[in-house]
């Protein structure tokens, strides 16, 4: 190991597999942490065709147009990546819930490189 | 799914809480304790300067956890959490390792997650500071330095004014990588191998 220079970052590498960074996974784990529920605008997208299982399908829809307004859920490698750090969170979450430190999501936001460069 | 390859690379140091553990990591059940004793306790010193007023918040976070019998120093502080990282170990839960291996020293941590499938690079990560999780727009036809920019340009930046150290903080502390890609990005992602663009 060399000795470090300024710039080196301290941090883990883990090498997850690929399944973790699963688009549709991702977004149902976005989906269903419901930030804003509470106090939010109760959305519910309905179409013609969706008479029967209004209760769970519109919710999740709903949702997930709430999601889409906070992310770009087009951009379909960073959502598989936040896929992978929930899955991070929530193995963490098992490990040390002896010690009930809640590790919680409670923005989601968009970032983007723009202004560091 | 055939099982995927867990490994702790932990090239460059772990969270730079760890340096001053040093007697945390001899009676935790960690799997990997030659990692996590190889960092230089010397090595922590730049760090910490660099993240002064990051550690500011952490001590004040970490004191509300600790408040209701203890007000200590700062430095103190930190020796009390390396002791109650001991009574933390669980090694009946401690099926992946190297993710546990730190599991109290990262409400300041920041987990980073990338990947890079036909020709668009992803990023996530989330701070654990303000729970926030960010997602960073797609982008295409990346280079292997458009992944070192981003390790890099947080550091950089925090170097310049305080302006910039609190506005581009992805120093991840932890770094998730898809499987699929390991060995390009390893090399990328070698601290020996950024030096040559500074």
């Amino acid at each position: 190991m060399p000795e470090e220079d300024e710039y080196a970052t301290p941090y883990h590498i883990s090498i997850r597999p690929t399944g973790e960074f699963s688009y549709e996974a991702a977004r149902n784990k976005l989906i269903s942490i419901k930030i804003g529920q509470a106090d939010g605008p109760i959305l519910t997208l309905q179409t013609p065709g969706d008479i029967h299982d209004i209760a769970t399908d519109q919710q999740r829809r709903g949702n997930l147009l709430r999601l889409a307004g906070w992310v770009n859920v087009d951009s379909k490698i960073s959502v598989g990546c936040s896929g992978a750090v929930l899955t991070y969170l929530q193995r963490k979450q098992a490990a040390t819930s002896l010690t009930n430190k809640a590790v919680s999501v409670a923005h989601i936001e968009m970032w983007s490189m723009n202004d560091t460069m | 799914m055939p099982p995927a390859p867990r490994r702790s690379v932990a090239f460059a140091s772990t969270p730079h809480f760890d340096g001053s553990l040093p007697t945390s990591s001899s009676s935790s059940p960690s799997p990997y304790p030659q990692t996590t004793q190889s960092r230089h306790p010397s090595s922590r010193i730049p760090l910490q300067g660099r993240n002064r007023n990051h550690q500011h918040t952490l001590s004040q976070i970490y004191s509300q956890s600790q408040s209701q019998n203890r007000s200590q120093s700062q430095g103190q502080s930190y020796r009390q959490r390396g002791s109650e990282s001991d009574n933390y170990s669980l090694p009946d839960i401690d099926d992946r390792g190297e993710d546990d291996d730190d599991e109290d020293e990262d409400s300041e941590a920041v987990i980073m997650a990338i990947d890079y499938m036909s020709r668009k690079i992803g990023c996530a990560f989330y701070s654990m500071m303000d729970q926030r999780l960010s997602l960073m727009e797609d982008i295409e036809l990346p280079t292997s330095e458009c992944l070192e920019a981003r390790e890099l340009q947080p550091l950089g930046a925090s170097l310049c004014t305080d302006k910039w150290a609190v506005k581009f903080q992805i120093k991840p502390t932890v770094l998730l990588i898809a499987s699929r890609f390991n060995e390009t990005l390893e090399k990328t992602l070698n601290p020996e191998y950024k030096g040559i663009h500074y």
